[in-house]
């Protein structure tokens, strides 16, 4: 239901609420501004109950009882919903194969595009999979997820009105200016490594949590 | 408590600032050793052969004084960035020592003097001071300080222009540094004509735009001869026409081997209403003819096909309205690889009028046709409204455009338009004036001249970012600096669509909504049948 209401609105947006026949440009760029945005909402949705849920059954506790790591579980819930995420960006992929017959597509700019978005998929469903570890309730899970992601994402306009070293690091955070880099067909191994150290950092918390909790 | 759980705790304690430790190292790491792959058809993020070329012919070392000021926030701290990365990727491939020394003027830890001192070099290098508008405290203050960059190379220096964007770096950088690497090289003066209702270019920040080319500046013209110095001459829109001593003038600068580039409006908006259509001329017309390009003045280019965006008018909060709209067509270079067109693919040439090439006797001219109409372009003969409704409605008396020139260029050796049969009309006085000129009168060109005649003017710079690029290569075209127009061809748009028909858009829309979730239904049902049968 939650990828046929993002597919739905990224097909919407990019073909019908954007003026993409009147620009006649091919090009992606409206879809690629637009993803990360609902993205926002979109993942923390995914990954609302794939702790959260466990807590409030009291699954958790049988499964903790299990012969695996806090880690090994907190990767398994992550590969799962990650999962999810790439199947529905992988459906996008028809979005440039629909444009393809009608103009030259740089389809370096669209595999950049296409990998930020993965990236920024994994570091969302990171926060939100560590959102989720710390509470029962679905919909706090939700809100907090929301509020993360859309602060990572959103943190970067404040450098505008920042001095010193707090604009430096509301840079430095700033999904959007990554991204933006990515999406123009240039990978960096430094949007790389960040994008995979926030989901290494977000796993971790994540087990941490768990840890803590198993002795309470 | 449960000696186990403290245990834990403190394990936890330890355990996260160690993740974050990590993560914070690994970041550390990464941008000391990093690595990047530009995936762009043409690599248009990646330094250019062109640069790389350039760096090549470098016989010693290069250095380069930067005044960056790290404290600045966006747009600026892009362009900052855009600035380091860019010249440490030159410092990597140059082939002789390439020393950068940066120096921060807002650096906190200077103290008064320190940043006295740094003031003194940077004037001392010929800097001057930017003046930057910056957001503090929710207000918009403007800040004057030394941004800019300086290339030493053996005993020749110069500044590099102010960079305003990022993607401008490459550009003004490998310009500046060709003109300190070649002993010949001689900053080209540019003069854009005022006098006849043309746009002030110098006064806006297009002229910023044109900084990297050159010493720009504006020129009345007024019949009396163009200075000397003067090596291109930029006529942009001009409302009224040019007298024949103006014209004069202007025939005598070309014949001292120099260059013109002329854009040109047939066809103005009223002021009163808008939406009429003010047929004028502006004299260059009978010039150019007897240069081999005759401009078709009343016909206009029409695509009713593939329309492209035009601004129409203003809404109630003063944002511009756009609509396809006919007379901004589309038109298509037959020779992408010029210096001027620099492969660009498209441009939107709004009221363009064609033009054909006449024949010159005695001279032996390159003429090129450097945009033409597509096979959706029409001529229509009576244009005198700005109404795409109109516009839009077929005319008997519209031909095919298809392959009808909008746009030009000559170069070679030219003759002058007041000779006949190599006799001058005027030898000793500008046409209609009993006044002697100073300098005498040249029956040819003395050098190769170059001219570039576009029939669509000011409108052209606001139909998109080809029109400016456009501007830019004309510009470098004309003052013979084009071997660097590769850096900015790589920066054009995205390739335009073909034509499509409604059922293509419908089907578009449908396909890129539907077929997506017929998929995932399509998984959904497989997924289930499965669980089913298991």
């Amino acid at each position: 239901m939650v990828i046929s209401a993002f597919l739905v609105m990224t097909g919407l947006y990019t073909f019908v609420l954007t003026p993409f026949f009147v620009v006649g440009k091919a090009s992606l760029v409206s879809f690629f501004e637009f993803t990360p945005f609902l993205f926002t909402l979109f993942i923390p949705a995914i990954t609302m109950k794939s702790i959260a849920e466990e807590r409030s059954s009291g699954m958790i506790e049988i499964l903790q009882t299990w012969p695996i790591s806090d880690m090994s579980w907190v990767l398994g819930k992550f590969l799962g919903a990650y999962f999810l995420v790439s199947f529905a960006i992988v459906l996008t992929f028809i979005f440039p194969m629909c444009i393809a017959p009608f103009g030259a597509i740089d389809w370096g700019a669209i595999i950049g595009g296409y990998i930020g978005l993965f990236l920024l998929g994994a570091a969302y469903t990171a926060l939100g999979l560590f959102a989720s570890a710390w509470t029962s309730n679905q919909i706090i899970a939700f809100t907090l997820g929301f509020s993360l992601c859309f602060a990572f994402f959103i943190v970067g306009r404040s450098a505008v009105f920042l001095e010193g070293d707090l604009r430096f690091v509301a840079e430095f955070l700033s999904f959007e200016k990554r991204l933006s880099a990515i999406s123009r067909g240039v990978l960096d191994t430094r949007d790389l490594v960040f994008f995979m150290t926030i989901v290494g950092v977000s796993l971790g918390l994540s087990t941490e949590r768990l840890h803590l909790r198993r002795w309470r | 408590m449960n000696p186990s759980r403290k245990k834990l705790r403190r394990f936890t304690l330890v355990a996260v600032p160690l993740w974050l430790l990590n993560a914070l190292l690994a970041n550390v790491a990464v941008k000391e050793t990093r690595v990047r792959w530009d995936f762009t058809s043409n690599q248009r993020h990646t330094i250019s052969s062109e640069s790389l070329d350039m760096l090549g012919s470098a016989r010693s070392q290069i250095s380069v004084k930067v005044f960056l000021p790290s404290a600045l926030p966006p747009p600026y701290s892009d362009v900052v960035r855009a600035i380091r990365t860019g010249l440490m990727t030159f410092r990597a491939e140059s082939p002789v020592p390439f020393i950068v020394d940066i120096y921060d003027p807002m650096d906190p830890a200077l103290t008064d003097s320190e940043k006295a001192d740094l003031d003194t070099n940077a004037e001392a290098y010929g800097l001057k001071k930017a003046d930057l508008q910056l957001i503090r405290a929710d207000q918009r203050v403007g800040l004057s300080v030394h941004f800019g960059l300086v290339i030493i190379y053996e005993s020749r220096q110069a500044i590099v222009p102010l960079i305003q964007r990022a993607s401008q770096f490459e550009y003004a950088f490998a310009r500046t540094l060709q003109s300190v690497l070649n002993r010949d090289f001689e900053t080209p003066k540019i003069v854009f004509s005022q006098g006849h209702g043309e746009p002030n270019v110098v006064e806006s920040p297009l002229k910023a735009e044109f900084a990297s080319l050159g010493v720009i500046e504006s020129l009345k013209i007024d019949g009396t001869p163009i200075p000397r110095d003067v090596d291109v001459l930029v006529i942009l829109g001009p409302k009224r026409s040019f007298n024949k001593s103006e014209q004069f003038a202007i025939d005598q600068f070309l014949m001292r081997g120099k260059s013109l580039v002329a854009l040109l409006d047939y066809r103005q908006q009223s002021t009163v209403y808008p939406n009429i259509l003010i047929n004028s001329l502006t004299g260059l017309e009978s010039l150019f003819e007897s240069y081999g390009i005759r401009i078709e003045t009343n016909q206009t280019f029409i695509d009713r096909i593939n329309p492209s965006p035009a601004p129409i008018k203003r809404d109630q909060n003063g944002q511009i309205i756009y609509s396809s709209h006919p007379l901004y067509p589309r038109m298509r270079s037959p020779s992408p690889e010029h210096p001027a067109v620099a492969n660009m693919e498209t441009l939107v040439m709004p009221m363009a009028s064609p033009m054909t090439r006449t024949a010159v006797p005695d001279q032996s001219l390159q003429i090129d046709a450097i945009f033409e109409g597509t096979e959706h372009s029409l001529l229509a003969n009576k244009v005198d409204r700005f109404e795409p409704e109109k516009n839009m409605a077929p005319s008997k008396t519209d031909v095919s455009g298809a392959k009808m020139v909008a746009a030009m260029t000559v170069n070679g050796i030219l003759k002058s338009a007041h000779t006949r049969d190599d006799q001058p009309i005027t030898k000793h006085a500008l046409p209609g004036s009993a006044s002697p000129v100073s300098s005498p009168f040249l029956s040819s060109s003395i050098g190769d001249s170059r001219i570039l005649v576009a029939s669509s003017g000011t409108r052209l710079l606001a139909a998109g970012q080809n029109g400016l690029r456009f501007f830019k290569n004309a510009v470098a075209w004309a003052s013979i600096d084009s071997n660097l127009v590769g850096i900015r061809a790589r920066d054009r748009l995205p390739a335009s669509l073909v034509k499509t028909t409604a059922w293509d858009r419908m089907a578009i829309r449908i396909v890129s909504m539907a077929g997506p979730i017929l998929i995932l239904f399509l998984f959904g049902w497989i997924f289930t049948r499965r669980k089913v049968v298991s």
